[in-house]
């Protein structure tokens, strides 16, 4: 019975089965069977899906790939006489390449590109999309108006600033800065300071690219209009300011008597540069909280000196571990203290744990 | 009286066997649309195409320990540890616990580091094993490398959260093919959420993959039949089916092969724990009960984006073993876990994570081999038709399908990482075929594995011939 067996499976008795089943009163065989044949549909429905899918996205691809070739040929060719034509639907596929090719060009070059895609209107598309499209089309349409520095769209951007998304909010507050730094900054610098779900990161990416006297100017006017209360955000992005602005606005921060939270404490103790400030960070180096103290030796390994081996050196029995490391690091890292003082230091030491961590502090030093 | 309750009993094991797959494909597909829908709303706002933010390195990413455990790498421990030294992250550590290892291990890694003994202050904030000799390497500042004496491999790990510098750490495990942005995506939800307690990535075969420099290069697929079965098995399984368990705050398994975690949350835990098998799984079960206990605002969360791929095990031999200890782990995990089950306030733990693994992973292999192995008796009983038993083994048959092709098709839809038609018609070919031999032998290692649980046998670390990933 070669028709009806194969690799020992009787089909002919399996088919006359179903079919017995089928008509038989066994709602459970019944049940089973209308699974099987709905799994089975819904099996070759999915792998006909898969295979159209798979064939439309690489159609996409290859005309992506044909259409980012015409595009760089007549952006990036002075000579050509072509004009830049994007039809809508490729319009995300231009931002795309768009995107890409800007951020590798800076200056003249940059502006001549920037105003032949101005020339094609593709401006006015993008805020279109940007206004009707998914999420992923706001995004990336968000970004290239930002970088074609769109006047025009300042208004949709200052709206999607202030939307809750954190990543469309974020991406449109970072276009705005891009347009016009000193007017969106002053708006939106409330909201860096502010909003937790920006991630400190991005916004400091953010700030980087901008004149960084207009960082400076905005910011230290920001925490100066905060006082006596320092933001702890706005104290962790004092990175991005001038070094003279940021000893001036440390220093007025840690003459201010009122108590402010640990955290913060900690964050102004590590933008400590400055020695002159180096007296603020010895103040803090009997704080109960440990962390301050840790942020208070770093500060002191940065801006501190020699003198300092003594009163660092009172705090190699802390009982706190990091304390500990963290104040042998800054012995060990004085520029004018000599490993051979620091070995003399170590052995002077009557508590052994004190002893091995300046050890270990010095030979990681010799190692850096 | 007997000849009244015998087709009782069939029809209440038909029943209970019908409802059960059905209930296991609903479930299964709910999650891979929850997935679905997760995927998407990450793509959107976190891939190249949707979301250009540029990221600040301005000390703002926290630095991060990686934990790389190693008993008998030998072979891999090399070419691993350069892979991670060439990571795109601004400021990590790597941290090699080798666990006593009987081969090569120390000797290859004290000659191609450059590694010095090192007077390094060995805190013991978790107890571990002694540790033999702590070394630096004299190439690379931050990588250190401790010998410690054979405790396991979360002994391992506890000694390398011990040596640890930073507030975050990733274990990895030794043979992890990693891709040089890793890092950087695990660490965004930290990031975006100060809650968030652990990160875990989606890992994938790297077995007929195209490695560069230790870093992936080409996707493509294996060669070998079972490494290809596993290819399939891991998009169904592991990626679509984990994701969909993070938006619900309720993902039990971050796999040890990457996850990132943060180190005081771990500490104050306990660490691994020691005493079981499946140390990834118990600790995030861990970690959710003391959030959950003590009412800490938290989340565990699972990216979805492929960045770790390992090697598959290619011999029935290995890949047995491997599935054996598995199941092994969750079964361990499970019980000494099970205040969960149904526990007011445990929110979607309790009420559908956990029950789900106990039903749909723990005992589906009972489960399956149990009910066919009742219809083969009845049948040869003469109590039911063979057609019947017939009937259900193709209904198991084709609802595990329907599965694999809607986690080919959720890959379709998503990553793509399949890009030539050559390869897709090859996973479905897969998918056709694991039915008939993989599943059931996966099912049988499973059954295996949670029988030897029962008999409380011991088991240690897992040997894994490598045979390596093709390199360029």
């Amino acid at each position: 019975m070669a028709s009806s067996a194969f690799l020992g499976v009787d089909y002919e008795g399996l088919r006359g089965a179903l079919l017995a089943a089928w008509n038989g009163q066994d709602l459970s065989a019944r049940l089973a069977i209308w699974t099987i044949a709905a799994a089975g549909s819904a099996v070759v429905v999915l792998m006909g899906i898969i295979l159209v899918l798979h064939w439309r996205a690489s159609w996409r691809m290859e005309r992506a790939d044909k259409l980012r070739g015409r595009w760089l040929s007549i952006l990036l060719d002075p000579a050509t006489k072509s004009r830049l034509v994007v039809g809508r639907g490729d319009l995300e596929t231009f931002a795309l390449v768009w995107a890409q090719l800007v951020e590798s060009i800076r200056g003249d070059y940059r502006e001549s590109l920037v105003a032949k895609v101005r020339d094609a209107g593709i401006p006015r598309l993008l805020r279109e999309l940007a206004r009707k499209g998914n999420l992923r089309q706001k995004l990336l349409c968000v970004h290239v108006l930002g970088s074609l520095k769109d006047v025009e769209s300042r208004a949709l951007l200052a709206e999607y600033a202030l939307l809750e998304d954190p990543f469309l909010s974020m991406q449109a507050a970072a276009a705005l800065l891009e347009i016009d730094p000193r007017q969106s900054l002053e708006m939106l610098l409330p909201h860096f300071v502010e909003r937790e779900d920006w991630p400190l990161s991005r916004v400091h990416a953010a700030l980087m690219e901008l004149d960084v006297a207009l960082v400076s100017e905005q910011l230290v006017s920001h925490i100066l209009q905060a006082l006596p209360d320092a933001p702890l955000r706005a104290v962790k992005l004092m990175g991005c300011v001038r070094q003279e602005s940021r000893t001036m606005i440390l220093r007025m921060l840690f003459n201010f008597q009122q108590e402010i939270p640990w955290e913060t404490e900690a964050a102004l103790l590590e933008q400590i540069q400055d020695p002159s400030l180096a007296d603020f960070a010895r103040e803090r180096l009997t704080h109960p909280v440990w962390q301050v103290v840790v942020a208070a030796c770093k500060a002191l390994g940065r801006a501190g000196s020699e003198q300092d081996v003594a009163v660092l050196s009172g705090l190699l029995e802390h009982p706190q571990w990091w304390v500990r490391y963290r104040v042998a690091r800054a012995i060990a890292g004085f520029p004018q203290v000599r490993p051979i003082e620091v070995e003399m230091l170590a052995a002077r030491q009557t508590d052994p744990y004190a002893r091995d961590m300046l050890r270990f502090a010095l030979a990681e030093q010799s190692l850096s | 009286m007997i000849d009244l309750v015998i087709p009782w009993i069939i029809a209440f094991v038909e029943w209970g066997f019908l409802v059960f797959f059905l209930l296991l494909t609903a479930t299964t597909l709910g999650l891979n649309l929850v997935a679905a829908v997760t995927i998407v709303r990450y793509l959107d706002r976190h891939t190249a195409v949707g979301n250009r933010q540029r990221e600040s390195f301005g000390g703002f990413l926290p630095p991060i320990s990686i934990l790389v455990p190693a008993y008998n790498e030998e072979s891999t421990i090399v070419s691993s540890v350069h892979s991670l030294l060439q990571l795109n992250y601004p400021e990590f550590e790597i941290i090699v616990i080798n666990d006593g290892s009987k081969d090569g291990t120390v000797q290859a890694a004290i000659t191609a580091f450059g590694l010095q003994p090192f007077g390094e202050i060995h805190r013991k904030t978790l107890a571990t094993k002694d540790v033999v000799e702590v070394y630096r390497s004299m190439k690379f500042p931050n990588l250190r490398f401790i010998d410690k004496k054979n405790g396991g491999k979360a002994d391992a790990l506890n000694a390398g959260i011990n040596a640890s510098n930073y507030a975050l750490f990733c274990g990895i495990d030794a043979d992890s093919v990693l891709q040089s942005d890793s890092l950087l995506r695990c660490v965004q939800p930290f990031l975006e959420d100060a809650t968030t307690i652990c990160s875990g990535g989606t890992i994938r075969i790297a077995n007929g993959c195209q490695v560069e420099g230790g870093f992936l290069v080409s996707t493509g697929l294996p060669r070998n039949p079972l490494a290809l079965a596993q290819v399939v098995e891991y998009l169904r399984a592991f990626l679509f089916g984990r994701l969909a368990w993070s938006p619900m705050n309720a993902l039990l398994v971050v796999s040890g092969a990457f996850g990132l975690f943060h180190r005081d949350t771990v500490v104050q835990a306990g660490g691994y724990s020691t005493g079981t098998i499946g140390e990834d799984m118990e600790l995030v079960m861990r970690l959710h009960r003391q959030m959950l206990s003590e009412g800490r605002e938290y989340r565990i969360v699972y990216i979805p984006d492929p960045i770790c791929w390992t090697e598959a095990p290619e011999s029935l031999k290995v890949l047995g073993s491997q599935r054996v200890r598995w199941q092994r782990g969750l079964a361990e995990s499970l019980w000494r876990h099970r205040w969960f089950l149904f526990r007011p306030g445990t929110r979607f733990i309790g009420w559908f994570s956990y029950p789900f693994l106990l039903l749909f992973e723990l005992f589906e292999p009972l489960i399956e081999v149990g009910g066919l192995g009742f219809f083969v008796a009845c049948s040869y009983w003469g109590s039911v038709s063979w057609s019947s038993t017939a009937l259900y083994l193709l209904l198991v048959v084709v609802l595990g399908f329907l599965q694999t092709v809607n986690a080919i098709f959720l890959e379709e839809v998503s990553f793509r990482q399949f890009t030539s038609i050559r390869h897709v018609l090859k996973l479905l070919l897969a998918a056709v075929v694991e039915n008939f031999g993989y599943r059931q032998l996966n099912t049988w290692w499973r059954l295996k594995g949670l029988l030897l649980w029962l008999s409380g046998r011991k088991q240690v670390w897992g040997n894994m011939v490598r045979k390596g990933v093709p390199t360029g």
